[in-house]
């Protein structure tokens, strides 16, 4: 069988490098035409700054010229340090050089140096006219913020629960999604995309699953405004497939400076009202002051999938298989002439094709997908304003020949000093995505029919080209490769975001601010099926095409009117205190027409359809209040204590229920600053232990679950009908979290940090779809009832393990372990088998909440060949008959204790830099959970279906009396199997590279000749290398261990440079 | 203070002011594509279109839309699947169960489903209106009749026939909005046809209109449907005294069709004799899934005539019924003794001819016509008083309009299987016959026999006794699941 995996050969290479260096070349030369006038006008502009406010308070004072370098601990000159003069309004930045000056100051005035990532130093001038400055690195452990829409805190002082991920870290990675960037990188967060293609909806699971039938996704929050996440699901193109479209794929990724995942109560409940299944804060980037800096990035990557998807048996293989698969029907059937009944059949169902055995695959799926990238930024401004624009280019394409994605993204930030007391902060992010999806449900997904649904004995063009219609494993005539090649189901996603905010200070420490977002998507789907598509008309003939089109608009407005006070009295009392008025109004609105009979295959737009299909239209609304208080009090920064409340009022609620309060206390006691430590400080240089409790809520899903409500979409005799659609609950009110942590973090040496937290999450009055008698003419109805439990803890730790001039090794190694158990359904439930695809689930109080429920396979009868199962009926002891059966229908299915979520997760991240040279590279694993493999249902079919090709390990069947395997015997006379066996259950064990960087920078000197201040080259790649306990398909299954036919992962490796003027 | 700062505390005013208006008010929101149940159901245009809707929820796929049809023909002797992945092929092969969605499941949900939307529209007439106002009589007396023929619908399949064991537990009967936690037992058969004659009576004198209105229910349709239930009961002298009403005075609004425009009768909307059809055309159709396609080759093309009933029809060559039999295409031939069999079943033939059916999903769906009334006025007539001028003239209407050259006289109309064998023969695959009509005349000692004939591959010929528990269909486990008080079939 032909390898997919032969992307490093020679010629490949070189024509990627060659390609890569056309690239730059251009990219190059356009760049340093732009930059020269951009140079150009900063300058300039920073020259005029002499505004009368400025120069008009130091007349009394003696003034002189004081300049001066700024350098690093190395003693290299640092650019973009901020200098100020103390007391005034008065800065300037260093240039490249480290060097600045200032024209007239006052003789006694003090120089105020800062700069991001380094100790601020204050120096008086002190009559000299040459101030030089060392700053020093800030300790890493320290110098770390934990970023909250509220306020930015130091790691040290902060009380709560919480990650922030410095995206700059993970630049070089290369994906569509900031979720992708997230992956492996914090402990106790596992995330999931829903399907390998490019811009699928990722699913993210915050310490467990928290909701029944409300969202178990985190509250997504950029720049302090609450947005939708997930599926950007309008209409159309969505529902064929898995993977959707991710709202959070409209950003790019690149523009996000850090990204903080909130755990726990304390600085959730801030956000109360969505808060609890955790928080997920992106804060994007805005410009530095300093000399305009131009950033320029590009790079180029193929992708492949990341493990060999379902391998199938190659034609010979197969051929060889069917014909034992009728040998032994005829055998079991008392035919005299096995031989010859298999003879006769087998090129019924494997004929040998005059032009060759096909692998589908070649022709389904890429054997490479390539992705570019182009992005280039500007930054730059003074101590008044600042500026960032961004543009960024990326173009995906997915493994199979159908799915794609581009994206173009701009973003511009301005930030301005108004006056003394008044500050102004705005950005405008605009990104247009286009997505190609192929089809995910059945007939002609690529990854359903190479996983053994088309077989090698089908060819893809009849003899005279033309493509061919006739097919060993189907009795129709559509023709998948047509269908992929002509079939469209396409989003387009244009989404403007902007914000603007002013900020007032009132008076020493007491701001008011005032913040304005609007956030507008419109989503475009089309859809075409062709006339001989197997998703749409099924080969009903020419003319018969399918087409629909669909736009959906989404509009958020988030406004929020806060007051902060941040004071210190007498040098030990530290208070801060806030609150804040927000208003939250989301619109979606969408509508959806279809069509078919289309007269020319030359046209696929909707518009020309002959026939009506059908419509519909979706418009929604749903609005929320919340008055916001935080309250943080510490003394010496030795104790600490917070609280915070939150009242939300929410439209999807009546109005008896519309509010609910949520809270949380907090507290840290900083160890380290008792005198007691005094002695092991040389060991312990930072201790503390942290406690949170509080409350979140969750809100239900659509926009009016309370109401009692008929709807009109019925019809008859051309006369509207309508019909009661869902039942009232004036009682519906939020679902509530409470989350409880309690965190211990110290740190050795100044080198190695620990913290570890332990955790309990209850959530209770859950959003409940209970169900009702049927005859009641509905199946359920919301309510809050039943109580779901998460407990767990998280470790890591962070070593640096090396540091000198110019060598650095840092260490991250976390590990999670989250127990998750239904504690109640309701009065009347006790446990529920769900049915989901398959029964496969039984949720019961005290089990977990994707628990498996399966019939027990017991391998194969070494003296038949015959598959087993145990029968598991209950004895009247209590337990279980472990006696196995060839009768599957007497087994029962039993609760197995095996569940989908593992028991284990883990990240090992690893920083290395050598001089010029730096090195990433970040392991996951995960440990203990189980994946229910649907596909196999249908492929390990034993000879019962000889009409597709099995997987390779059917080659493992049972031949004779005294083979011991797992694959019974085949036989074309066998019986269909159950589906919820456990035979197709397996282990979801795995590590994972799941990132790895490496990247050279030219030394400053030959770059600063060609004036660019920095010049690095990169090479990057995720998910290269998997070790999978089962190793047919992807480990990483949709959430609930599922796997089935969605877009497998890819691999991808990146070759770029970063180019900085 | 200076001018600045008086400016900046305005603009703060402003904005706090803008913000506090955003009061509790400010939550209320409502959906634009729906409305509260009680401000739908407050206005007689309200009620009507609650009404409409239940008509379409009727016509859904999992009822009229196809299930209804399918079960009676394929759990019967007249049509049959063409393979084992054909839709129905539980049915076919008695091997449903209770965790089947589509074949048992959405059945009875749907039909629960229209239960509560008549019981809505009946509710807010009987707290809310007049009902001596003829609009609002009318509207009451449709919700009553269609309750009722659900209630019916759900009784034949979950419940033993009546004529078998009307004692035998039937399905809940629900004639109002209840708690939401409401969890009723099943009633007896019995039970059920009570409740079912009680609101078909009520309707019928509760003001339905006597003159023609094709998709919807008149006083014939309504009488039309309480014949079949008597009939159901093996209670022949109503059963005759509701279709003879039909047959007599609303004959200024119905005649049965003539052989020669017969086979035009298929395909058209609401010909002379159709009482009560459920609409469907190009915007209102339940799609490709539908007994319309299953019983057509270009379509789900999986489900035939039997054998059995070809060569009842073959009998007379020259029947008019042949019309509606057809040999299909290339792709879909069934040949036996070296003849195409024209095993496939026009009737539903769509905006074509039922030589050339087209579009047919956009077919209404039969669910009273005056021909099964003078077939249930015959069998009635000849079982209460024997071959007497009026059982002649009853059967005869439908024998001689078949072929004109045949002609039943007191000599030749010796058995009442003669009348049975007339009622196979014109009302197949309309879901009326079929099985049901195999157990109220057989009773519980007869049996099923699928003789097979077109039959390939591995499928196999159930031939289950009347009382066999595999001829009732199981109850639902999510009903039995989330209502415990249902209890399940025996036998599953």
């Amino acid at each position: 069988m032909k390898k997919n995996n032969d992307y490093a050969s020679p010629a490949k290479v070189a024509w990627y490098a060659r390609n890569l260096l056309r690239k730059l070349n251009l990219a190059i030369i356009v760049l340093s035409l732009s930059v020269v006038q951009v140079i150009g006008a900063t300058t300039a502009s920073t020259s005029t700054k002499n505004s009368p406010e400025q120069s008009t308070s130091t007349t009394d004072q003696k003034q002189k010229s004081v300049s001066g370098k700024v350098t690093d601990s190395t003693g290299a000159p640092l650019p973009g340090v901020t200098i100020r003069v103390k007391g005034t309004t008065q800065g300037t930045i260093t240039d490249v050089n480290g060097k600045y000056s200032f024209a007239n100051i006052a003789d006694n005035s003090t120089l105020l140096f800062s700069f991001v990532g380094m100790k601020s130093q204050e120096i008086p001038v002190a009559g000299k006219v040459e101030v030089n400055a060392s700053l020093q690195d800030e300790s890493e452990s320290l110098s770390e913020v934990v970023v909250t829409g509220y306020g930015n805190f130091k790691k040290a002082s902060f009380t709560g629960s919480a990650n922030t991920v410095n995206a700059e870290k993970l630049k070089d990675v290369p994906v569509i999604s900031m979720e992708q960037k997230l992956q492996g990188q914090t402990a106790g967060v596992f995330i999931t995309a829903q399907s390998g293609q490019p811009g699928a909806v990722a699913n993210i699971r915050i310490r467990g699953m928290g909701s029944y039938n409300a969202t178990n996704e985190p509250l997504y929050v950029i720049d302090g405004v609450p947005v939708n996440s997930g599926t950007m699901n309008g209409s159309g193109a969505g529902y064929m497939t898995q993977a959707q479209t991710n709202i959070m794929s409209t950003i790019n990724p690149n523009d996000i400076e850090n990204i903080t995942v909130i755990k726990d109560a304390a600085a959730a409940s801030l956000y109360g009202s969505r808060a609890a299944n955790g928080v997920i804060l992106i804060t994007t980037k805005r410009g530095k002051a300093g000399q305009a800096k131009v950033d320029f990035t590009i790079s180029s990557g193929i992708s492949n999938l990341a493990m060999d998807n379902r391998p199938v048996l190659s034609g010979e293989d197969r051929r060889t298989l069917i014909y034992e698969a009728l040998y032994n029907q005829a055998i079991d059937k008392g035919n005299s002439n096995p031989d010859g009944w298999a003879a006769s059949y087998i090129d019924t169902y494997a004929p040998k094709p005059s032009t060759g055995y096909v692998d589908w695959k070649d022709y389904l799926l890429r054997k490479h997908a390539y992705s570019q990238n182009y992005e280039t930024s500007i930054t730059g401004g003074d101590d008044k304003s600042k500026f960032l624009a961004s543009f960024e280019y990326l173009k995906q394409d997915g493994i199979a020949i159908n799915s794609d994605f581009d994206r173009y993204a701009g973003n511009l930030a301005y930030d301005r000093q108004v006056s003394k007391r008044l500050a102004f902060n705005g950005k405008i992010t605009l990104s247009k995505v286009k997505q190609n999806l192929n089809e995910e449900r059945g007939g002609c997904n690529p990854y359903l029919l190479t996983a053994g649904y088309i077989t090698p004995s089908d060819v893809p063009y009849a003899a005279d080209g033309s493509y061919n219609r006739s097919f060993v494993f189907s009795t129709t005539m559509e023709n998948v490769l047509e269908t992929m090649k002509t079939d469209i189901n396409q989003t387009n996603v244009t989404r403007v975001m902007a914000n603007g905010a002013l900020t007032y200070d009132i008076m020493d420490g007491l701001k008011l601010k005032e913040s304005m977002n609007y956030d507008f998507s419109s989503q475009k789907d089309v859809v075409y099926y062709s006339p001989y598509s197997y998703a749409g008309p099924k080969g009903a003939g020419d003319g018969n095409a399918q087409a629909g089109k669909g736009f959906t608009e989404w509009n958020g407005l988030f406004n929020s009117l806060s007051l902060s006070y941040i004071k210190t009295f007498k040098d030990k009392h530290n208070l801060d205190a806030l609150v804040a008025y927000e208003a939250q109004d989301f619109k979606k609105d969408g509508i959806y027409y279809s069509g078919y009979n289309i007269a020319t295959t030359a046209l696929t737009d909707v518009g020309v359809t002959s026939t009506y299909s059908s419509k519909s239209s979706s418009p929604e609304e749903w609005r929320l209040i919340s008055i916001v208080s935080r309250l943080n009090y510490d003394y010496d920064k030795k104790y600490y204590l917070g609280a915070s409340f939150r009242r939300d009022g929410s439209s999807k609620f009546s109005s008896s229920q519309h509010w609910g309060n949520f809270w949380s206390v907090s507290g840290m006691w900083r160890v380290i600053q008792e005198p007691f430590m005094l002695g092991l400080k040389k060991v312990f240089t930072d201790m503390k232990i942290r406690a949170s409790y509080g409350v979140n809520g969750n809100l239900p899903s659509g926009s009016y679950p309370w109401q009692g409500l008929y709807s009109y979409t019925l019809a008859y005799q051309g006369m509207s009908g309508s019909y009661e659609s869902s039942l009232q609950n004036n009682n519906l009110k939020w679902e509530k979290n409470y989350n409880m942590n309690v965190g211990l973090d110290f740190t050795l040496f100044d080198r190695v940090s620990v913290t570890g937290e332990y955790y309990s999450r209850q959530t209770k009055d859950l959003l409940y779809s209970m169900p009702l008698s049927n005859s009641s003419g509905f199946l359920s109805y919301t309510t809050n009832i039943g109580h779901i439990s998460n407990k767990g803890f998280e470790l890591e730790f962070n070593s640096t393990n090396v540091k000198t001039k110019d060598f650095t090794w840092t260490t991250n190694l976390s590990f999670a372990h989250n127990k998750n158990v239904i504690k109640k359904f309701n009065d009347q439930v006790t446990s529920i088998i769900a049915a989901n695809r398959t029964t496969m689930y039984i949720r019961k109080v005290g089990g977990p909440f994707y628990g498996f429920f399966l019939k027990e396979y017991a391998g194969v009868d070494p003296a038949t060949g015959k598959a087993l199962y145990y029968l598991n009926t209950k004895k009247p002891d209590g337990s279980l008959d472990k006696t196995t059966t060839t009768d599957d229908t007497k087994a029962q299915a039993i609760d197995l204790g095996k569940e989908a979520m593992p028991k284990l997760t883990s990240n090992l991240t690893n920083t290395l830099y050598y001089k010029n040279f730096d090195l990433m590279f970040t392991f996951t694993g995960s440990w203990g959970g189980y994946s229910f493999d649907q596909m196999a249902v249908t492929t390990e079919n034993d000879g019962t279906n000889l009409k597709r090709n099995f997987p390779v390990y059917t080659m493992k069947r049972w031949q004779k009396a005294g083979d011991v395997t797992d694959v019974p015997r085949l036989s074309y006379n066998n019986r269909v199997g159950p589906p919820n066996t456990t035979r197709y259950l397996h282990s979801n064990d795995y590590i994972r590279l799941r990132n790895l960087s490496f990247g050279y920078t030219l030394p400053s000197n030959i770059v600063q000749k060609v004036n660019m201040s920095k010049v690095r080259f990169y090479l990057s790649g995720s998910n290269l290398w998997t070790k999978a306990a089962w190793g047919s398909y992807d480990p990483e299954t949709e959430m609930g261990g599922f796997s089935w036919a969605s877009a497998p992962l890819t691999k991808n490796i990146t070759i770029g440079a970063n180019i900085s003027f | 203070m200076n001018m600045k700062k008086i400016i900046n505390y305005i603009v703060g005013v402003v904005i706090l002011a803008g913000f506090t208006s955003c009061g509790s008010d400010w939550l209320d929101l409502n959906p634009k594509t729906a409305v509260a149940t009680d401000v739908a159901l407050s206005t007689k245009d309200g009620l009507q279109t609650a009404l409409n809707g239940a008509y379409r929820q009727l016509a859904s796929h999992w009822f009229y839309g196809d299930r209804v049809p399918m079960y009676p023909e394929l759990k019967g002797e007249d049509m049959q699947n063409v393979s084992s992945s054909s839709r129905g092929y539980e049915y076919y092969s008695f091997t449903s169960t209770p965790s089947e969605t589509e074949e048992i499941t959405s059945c009875w949900n749907l039909g629960y489903q229209v239960i509560h939307s008549t019981n809505n529209i009946i509710g807010a007439i009987d707290s809310k209106f007049d009902k001596s106002d003829a609009t609002v009589a009318k509207i009451r007396s449709q919700a009553l009749a269609i309750r009722a023929l659900v209630l019916f619908q759900l009784t034949n399949w979950f419940g033993q026939a009546y004529a078998i064991n009307s004692s035998a537990p039937g399905v809940c009967i629900v004639t109002e909005k209840n708690d939401v936690y409401y969890k009723p037992v099943r009633s007896t058969v019995a039970e059920c046809y009570t409740q079912i004659i009680s609101d078909l009576k009520e309707a019928i004198s509760g003001g339905l209109p006597t003159t023609a209105t094709g998709g919807l229910i008149n006083k014939w349709a309504a009488e039309g449907i309480l014949s079949r239930v008597y009939l159901f009961m093996n209670d022949y002298t109503n059963a005759l005294a509701y279709a003879k009403d039909v047959i007599t005075n609303a004959s200024s609004v119905y005649s049965l069709v003539s052989n020669a425009n017969y086979a035009k009768m298929w395909g058209a909307k609401y010909s002379s004799e159709s009482i009560f059809e459920i609409y469907n055309s190009s915007a209102e159709n339940v799609g490709a899934d539908c007994i319309q396609t299953i019983c057509n080759w270009t379509g789900y093309a999986g489900m035939i005539l039997t054998k059995d009933y070809l060569d009842l029809l073959n009998q007379d060559p020259n029947d008019v019924r042949f019309c509606f039999t057809n040999i299909g295409d290339a792709n879909h031939y069934t040949i036996y003794n070296g003849v195409n069999q024209k095993v496939w079943l026009t009737k539903y033939c769509g905006t074509g001819t039922v030589a050339a059916p087209a579009n047919v999903q956009y077919n209404n769906i039969y669910v009273v016509r005056l021909s099964e009334l003078y077939l249930t006025a015959a069998e009635c007539e000849y079982r209460l008083n024997g071959a007497t001028p009026a059982a002649l003239g009853y059967i005869n209407a439908i024998v001689s309009r078949a072929n004109p050259a045949n002609v039943l006289t007191a000599g030749t109309l010796t058995s009442v299987n003669r009348i049975l064998e007339e009622r196979r023969r014109e009302l197949v695959g309309e879901g009326v016959g079929g099985l049901y009509d195999i157990l109220r005349t057989r009773g519980a000692s007869g049996t099923i026999n699928h003789s097979g004939g077109w039959h390939i591959g591995t499928l196999t010929y159930p031939k289950p006794a009347c009382n066999d528990f595999r001829i009732t269909a199981p109850i639902p486990n999510t009903q039995i699941d989330n209502n415990p008080n249902v209890k399940q079939n025996t036998g599953y």
